[in-house]
């Protein structure tokens, strides 16, 4: 899907908001899921079954999950800057990847939904160590925080994502084309 | 004062012909009366704007502004008419500020009143609308001046605002559902803000709910700037025991800073609600 043809994407906050005349703030407290996805430089990959870039599965991915749980996720994207998107569709930065940045701003979720961060790689911001800016920040949460790689197994980001959950109790799931983010998602919610 | 009106009326009646114009004064307020005179009547609203003059349907009268004293004179005797001037009652001094707690049994909802002036009025317990709360002393008592979005937000729907704790929270909730319940408040929409009301304190009474929905605030502050409201926002409470500063002024008393705003109790304990059912003549009362 090309994001440029598709203004709300059904299930969003803002599509439910226009459906029940609910505000954006009343949704965000109704909220279950804190989807934070990776949209750095490396998303513009191809490397998915039909040759579409990482950036447009995911999008489709995420209409999924969100026409699942209909104004049930607070989505953020995220790169060197953190964007909430209420209509549902990533802001796509393509620079680096500045993961402590997101988890600190969305610590104000920690205990009340469920947090998925979806990479593909290591944190490189802020300089000099992201990866420990944001391990930093997630030793900060007290309930868990939830992964999901996309890309080939057992490289040095997969590694760092799993440490993520580890640290703070959450679940890890591979998902190495993001046409599986859904059932990645769907599956960790469920517990399944 | 209302006795000090009353002197004026009589004042007033002894005097009248069909070619006088009266003006007299009790305090700071000021009377103008004249017979019905359309051409004299359309210049004098010209001059004095709705701001500054009132209609007093009791006394036939209406009250302006001091200001305006020499210019409605000047007017009258352009119109051909003697004029009746009596000014001994003046005191101009006597518009200072005093603070008391006013007994408001119904205010009425936002209006322009021209030359940019908003105001409410408000009724006193004789039924005459005596006060005058302008829209940005109503704003700040309920926080909205400050934070305008909070208006259309949940704190706004409770009368409360963001910094209030749950205690203070709770005690709005209930203030709220008492004055607009169904059963009691007449308003027109009162059965949807009831239901806003309790909509609102299902999220802000919940510790959690309450802080995503800040978190939401926050986040809508962050992606849009919305335009301001098209249409006037309107103070949540019809009636109150309200303590202000205020000043006497055409004919009643103008509100000028707000302190305190509760319930109006009666001897039993109960709590009066004020309401104005659609298409009545006046608001009605009830005790909860």
């Amino acid at each position: 899907m090309q994001d440029n043809q598709l203004v709300v994407v059904p299930g969003s906050l803002a599509h439910t908001a226009q459906a029940t005349g609910k505000s954006i703030p009343e949704l965000v407290a109704e909220c279950s899921i804190v989807v934070i996805l990776d949209q750095s430089g490396s998303m513009i990959e191809t490397d998915t079954e039909d040759g579409r870039s990482r950036f447009d599965v995911a999008d489709e991915n995420l209409a999924k999950i969100q026409a699942a749980y209909p104004g049930k996720v607070l989505l953020f994207s995220f790169s060197s800057h953190y964007v909430f998107c209420p209509n549902g569709i990533p802001h796509r930065e393509g620079a680096g990847t500045n993961l402590a940045n997101v988890l600190e701003f969305a610590r104000t979720a920690d205990g009340r939904a469920e947090i998925v961060v979806i990479s593909d790689g290591e944190p490189n911001e802020p300089y000099p160590d992201g990866e420990e800016a944001a391990l930093r920040v997630a030793r900060q949460y007290k309930h868990p925080i939830h992964t999901i790689f996309i890309g080939k197994p057992g490289g040095d980001g997969e590694r760092f994502l799993d440490k993520l959950a580890s640290k703070t109790g959450g679940r890890r799931f591979v998902a190495p084309t993001p046409g599986e983010l859904a059932p990645g998602i769907i599956a960790l919610l469920s517990g399944g | 004062m209302q006795t000090r009106f009353r002197q004026l009326w009589d004042l007033y009646e002894v005097g009248m012909t069909s070619t006088t114009f009266t003006i007299r004064s009790a305090g700071a307020n000021v009377m103008c009366a004249f017979p019905f005179d359309r051409s004299l009547l359309d210049a004098f609203k010209r001059l004095v704007p709705p701001s500054d003059r009132r209609w007093d349907d009791k006394l036939k009268a209406w009250w302006i502004d001091p200001r305006y004293i020499d210019g409605v004179t000047a007017l009258a005797q352009r119109y051909g008419y003697i004029v009746d001037r009596d000014l001994t009652n003046l005191d101009l001094s006597g518009s200072h500020v005093m603070r008391a707690v006013f007994r408001v049994c119904y205010i009425g909802g936002v209006k322009d009143r021209g030359n940019g002036v908003q105001t409410a009025s408000g009724m006193d317990d004789s039924g005459k609308w005596f006060y005058t709360l302008p829209y940005d002393v109503l704003q700040e008592w309920f926080g909205v001046r400050a934070d305008p979005s909070l208006a259309r937000t949940l704190y706004g729907v409770l009368g409360a605002k963001r910094t209030d704790d749950a205690d203070a929270l709770k005690r709005a909730y209930r203030r709220m559902a008492r004055q607009w319940h169904p059963d009691v408040c007449h308003e027109r929409g009162a059965t949807e803000i009831f239901q806003a009301i309790n909509d609102a304190w299902a999220t802000l009474g919940d510790t959690n709910k309450r802080q995503m929905y800040d978190f939401g605030l926050e986040l809508e502050g962050e992606t849009e700037k919305q335009s301001a409201p098209q249409s006037l926002w309107n103070p949540p409470l019809r009636c109150g025991d309200i303590e202000a500063d205020a000043v006497q002024r055409v004919g009643g008393i103008q509100i000028m800073k707000i302190y305190g705003w509760n319930d109006i109790v009666n001897a039993s304990g109960q709590v009066m609600v004020a309401s104005w059912t659609p298409g009545a003549t006046g608001p009605t009362f009830s005790w909860r």
